[in-house]
């Protein structure tokens, strides 16, 4: 039998665990609502009668209550991010809890999955992204040259986003300077390149085509994608907050760009 | 025109530039090449009603709702989250140039020619949100009931049918 305050201390550390559950789902891009939903569904699991979270992408307010004590807890979320796989993990975890789990049981299964490296090595990650947004070129209209400047410039900025991730850099100044540098190498190549088009049999190149693409990598899809859930969810909070989160990604990429083309003097309209 | 070389170079294009995002964003192994599948026919699909003459926000809007509905299947299957399949599968519609040019004409002073791009950069995203919420509408209660109650010990079993993210 354990007594009431050592019942009480035992709410607090398992609301805390559970906080931890929910600020985890969000630096990996989990949606608001699905946040709640996993955290209630913790919460019972470990034996709380109920729980109140109200979750936002930059805090999460959660209020644990038991048969004779109730507790709640703040919070502060920084750092938002795309982790599709410990999404996939926590969402899981979170449903497959059996009933009345220890506490420290959750905890060493949300050490484990917080310390997980990455599924992909970094240089698949580099070359993959780098394809794609090449690819991404040809789908706008372009030809082989552009495809091929447009890869280039892309690992560049993937490769440079891996190496600021790592310091734990700002995720603004991280776009400005990817999307510059994505700029910096993918139109000087383009241009260059076009000037063997008439030589290989190709048509002329369009440069906007490559450097757009070169960006690609740095479009906040997932975030923007994430709103729109919040939005529909009526969490208009999270919703709102998530989608101006994103928007100021896409003017970093902008400025980003625009850095490189106003100083270099570059036209591509 | 829409013959069967076009139609297979987008299969083809639509799958890898879906492949490179899904790796990106860590999408587990099981999961990696249906991704790419889902992402590379609605790309597809929209290309091909682009082809037929289909405007293009209605081209973008009926791939999304194609990608957000195909989706909802093999994220129960996998117990996967459902934006796994969502977000990589958009990836392909996201509106580059329109949004690319509003930067390149207001940085002319062109304020008309940027506010042009803008809105048909923004009718082109909308598009896409509209195609997956409906799609999340259609088929998830907890988005298309507003008072869905979050699950109780007695409903949790209840609640693995409800699978999605």
């Amino acid at each position: 039998m354990t007594s009431g305050v050592e019942k009480a201390l035992d709410l607090a550390t398992s609301l805390q665990l559970v906080i931890r559950l929910g600020v985890l789902m969000l630096h990996s891009g989990s949606s608001s609502f699905r946040v709640e939903q996993a955290m209630s569904r913790a919460a019972l699991s470990m034996g709380m009668q109920r729980l109140d979270a109200y979750v936002t992408p930059t805090g999460i307010i959660a209020s644990a209550y038991s048969e004779h004590s109730h507790y709640t807890q703040i919070a502060r979320v920084r750092g938002l991010g795309v982790n599709m796989g410990n999404l996939c993990e926590l969402e899981f975890l979170a449903r497959h809890l059996p009933p009345n789990f220890e506490p420290a049981q959750l905890a060493a299964k949300l050490d484990q999955i917080e310390q997980r490296p990455l599924l992909y090595p970094r240089p698949l990650i580099v070359v993959a992204v780098a394809v794609a947004c090449g690819v991404f070129a040809v789908i706008q209209g372009g030809g082989p040259l552009e495809l091929v400047a447009a890869t280039i410039g892309a690992g560049v900025a993937q490769s440079v986003r891996l190496r600021l991730q790592a310091e734990r850099f700002n995720p603004i100044p991280i776009t400005v300077v990817c999307a510059a540098m994505a700029t910096a190498v993918s139109y000087p190549l383009v241009v260059n390149l076009a000037l063997w088009a008439p030589r290989l049999g190709l048509p002329p190149t369009l440069p906007r085509l490559a450097v757009v693409s070169a960006v690609l990598l740095l479009v906040p899809g997932m975030p923007l994608v994430t709103a729109m859930l919040d939005l529909t969810r009526l969490d208009l909070v999270s919703g709102v907050s998530r989608g101006v989160y994103a928007l100021t990604l896409l003017v970093s990429i902008a400025i980003g760009m625009l850095l490189i083309l106003a100083w270099t003097g570059f036209t591509i309209v | 025109m829409l013959t069967g070389e076009t139609v297979l170079l987008q299969l083809l294009l639509g799958f890898i530039a879906t492949l490179g995002f899904a790796i990106l964003f860590n999408v587990p192994h099981r999961a990696l090449l249906l991704c790419s599948v889902i992402g590379s026919l609605g790309h597809t699909l929209r290309f091909g009603l682009v082809e037929l003459g289909v405007s293009n926000v209605v081209a973008t809007f009926g791939a999304a709702l194609f990608v957000g509905l195909v989706g909802y299947l093999p994220a129960r299957r996998l117990h996967l989250a459902r934006v796994v399949f969502t977000v990589t599968g958009i990836i392909s519609m996201v509106p580059g140039i329109p949004a690319y040019q509003v930067m390149a004409y207001f940085s002319r002073g062109d304020i008309a020619g940027g506010l042009d791009s803008a809105v048909k950069a923004g009718l082109i995203a909308g598009a896409i949100v509209a195609g997956l919420s409906t799609a999340r509408i259609l088929t998830d209660r907890a988005w298309s009931r507003s008072s869905e109650p979050l699950p109780d010990a007695a409903s949790a079993q209840g609640e693995l049918e409800n699978r999605g993210g």
